[in-house]
């Protein structure tokens, strides 16, 4: 595993929230802080730092999102190798996502409401360790058949790790899994960083 | 294949690195011709720009030939000459559509990294930090392309290879800043640095209509280059007491129309002033050498535009009572390459621009720490280094 060496503290908070290790560098209560704050621009809520929402706007009718955000799969293509969304049938899905410290997070999630063209939300099935709620809501914008993405993203670890850690790792992950989206729809692929070259070990980088 | 990586600070060797492949449908694969040092490289070279990883192929400005596509590649193909902005662009986002090439939303596969540190993200470059997207760079003997059909642009066969490399950076970034001016008859148009893209920012000065070019640096050799291969008018800073007071007094008391700043976060100067940011920077108290952003505000006539072409991070005592004062105009971008590169290679085609003059060294990838180094230090009057892979 390679490791960053420019030695700035918003260097390693930037570098290990995309890498879904944040509370690697929660030890302290500065590093807490970095990482809270990098979570909150990533969308965490402040009264409720392990919950994440962002919105980004999209190229795509209402109907043609919800279609996509309503098979599994497609969070698949988006996220490619940075987490494993598995259909269950039913709109049902198995997530496995890196959470704080290293420790994978995994969760079945019911689609436990769906509005056509408007909302989707999954909750925690029940016996899952760690509780999520996933939620995509569906808004027409402005221009000329784009819609307003808006994704909210809940987890809670059976762990019980710290709050602004997975704050920012739902952050990150909701981020990427709309900018993903959004290049999937507009262009017909996800940027991805697979089988890049480096003088690192390993098949190319995550994501 | 060799390639030329980063390892940590100052730490820049020439290793053995897995040959590229077609991942997505509009990748092809580019054989490197030639390949060029920039100025950015050494900010994160230096350990000033966060987010690089062990191993990471750098260079972000080249030029070569493609020897393979994707499925869905259809303007370019094997064999085919081409120059590549730096900057991706997927040619279908609000951004690019806007020719704002350099925003683009869909090309960086990072966006959760640069959104706590700029809001939104930037489209993603080659051989740059993993915040602006972690493509492998082009010190390489090949490189995957991404958007291929987008961001190939053919070369001439009247443009050779020297004169494509660096209209892949160094030529647009500075036609930019040139651009963000709107040159007009009559304008006199000051130009802080004359690395390669300052030189570039004066030609592009000169070709969109400005009266007069005042270049400023302190390398004899460079003010010598914009002097003898551009024409324009120099000031050595370390030979005048004031560049400001020597501006007001070469513009009649007006100071420059509009001012070009292409230095960046490492800049030099004289005086109390560049003592303290370099002590700031060398504690890690500020990011950046502001040091000619500064004198450029403070030098540009009043109602004037101020173009910032210079990488920079947190700015330390940013002027900002001035800019409001005079009423300034500041513009700034990372360079939107693909807006620029059918009217730079028409000029270049022409022969009205060759900047071929700025690759004073050529090396093989094997020396790439020399290279670095000569290109840092300014050795043998080293202006960009140049890479045949």
């Amino acid at each position: 595993m390679s490791k960053d060496k420019d030695g700035t503290s918003a260097a390693k908070a930037a570098a290990s929230v995309a890498a879904g290790a944040a509370a690697a560098v929660a030890g302290t209560k500065l590093a807490q802080k970095v990482v809270g704050q990098a979570g909150k621009a990533l969308g965490a809520d402040p009264e409720q730092p392990n919950r994440a929402t962002q919105t980004l706007t999209i190229g795509a009718s209402t109907e043609e999102l919800f279609r996509f955000y309503r098979e599994p799969t497609n969070f698949q293509r988006v996220l490619r190798n940075l987490a494993e969304v598995r259909s269950q049938g039913d709109g049902d899905v198995h997530w496995k996502m890196p959470g704080p410290g290293g420790h994978a997070l995994e969760w079945d999630a019911r689609l436990s409401e769906e509005r056509r063209g408007e909302r989707l939300r999954w909750t925690p099935a029940p016996g899952s360790g760690t509780s999520a709620e996933l939620e995509v809501r569906l808004h027409p914008a402005p221009d000329d058949r784009c819609t307003a993405v808006t994704m909210r993203l809940e987890v809670e670890p059976s762990s019980g790790a710290a709050a602004p850690a997975m704050g920012a790792a739902a952050g990150a992950l909701v981020v990427k899994a709309l900018y993903g989206s959004k290049a999937l729809i507009e262009t017909g692929e996800v940027p991805t960083l697979e089988k890049n070259p480096s003088a690192r070990p390993g098949e190319g980088d995550r994501v | 294949m060799r390639a030329i990586c980063w390892n940590g600070v100052n730490d820049i060797s020439t290793e053995t690195v897995n040959d590229p492949s077609i991942v997505n449908p509009h990748d092809a694969i580019l054989k490197v011709r030639l390949s060029t040092t920039c100025g950015s490289d050494l900010h994160f070279i230096d350990g000033y720009i966060p987010t690089m990883r062990e191993g990471d192929v750098i260079g972000h400005e080249f030029m070569g030939e493609i020897v393979e596509v994707g499925p869905e590649v259809k303007k370019v193909k094997p064999g085919d000459r081409v120059v590549i902005p730096s900057f991706i662009g997927c040619g279908r986002c609000t951004y690019c559509d806007h020719d704002l090439w350099s925003l683009c939303d869909n090309t960086n596969p990072n966006p959760d990294m640069q959104v706590p540190l700029l809001g939104y993200p930037t489209g993603g470059i080659y051989g740059y930090t993993h915040a602006f997207g972690g493509y492998a760079g082009s010190h390489a003997e090949y490189m995957r392309l991404v958007h291929a059909d987008v961001n190939c642009f053919h070369v001439p066969e009247n443009v050779a290879d020297e004169q494509a490399l660096f209209l892949s950076d160094a030529a647009p970034t500075g036609f930019m800043g040139a651009d963000f001016t709107e040159p007009k008859p009559g304008d006199t148009i000051a130009v802080w640095g004359c690395g390669g893209v300052g030189l570039m920012a004066q030609r592009g000065a000169q070709l969109m209509g400005a009266e007069r070019v005042i270049a400023i640096d302190r390398l004899p050799e460079r003010l010598a280059m914009a002097s003898e291969h551009l024409g324009v008018e120099t000031i050595d800073y370390t030979q005048v007491d004031s560049v400001v007071e020597t501006l007001k007094e070469m513009t009649g008391g007006r100071g420059p129309d509009k001012v070009i700043e292409a230095v960046g976060m490492e800049g030099h100067g004289t005086g109390l002033e560049y003592a303290y940011d370099r002590v700031k920077q060398a504690m890690r108290l500020e990011t950046d050498r502001a040091v000619s952003l500064r004198e450029a505000i403070m030098a540009c006539r009043k109602g004037g535009t101020v173009s910032v072409l210079g990488v920079y991070g947190l700015t330390d005592k940013f002027p900002m009572g001035v800019v409001m004062n005079k009423g300034l105009t500041i513009r700034s971008a990372q360079q939107h390459g693909q807006h620029y590169m059918p009217r730079l290679l028409e000029w270049a085609d022409r022969g009205e621009l060759d900047p071929s003059f700025l690759g004073t060294h050529r090396f093989s990838l094997e020396e790439g720490a020399k290279a670095y180094d000569m290109f840092k230090n300014k050795v043998d009057g080293c202006v960009r280094a140049v890479f045949t892979p």
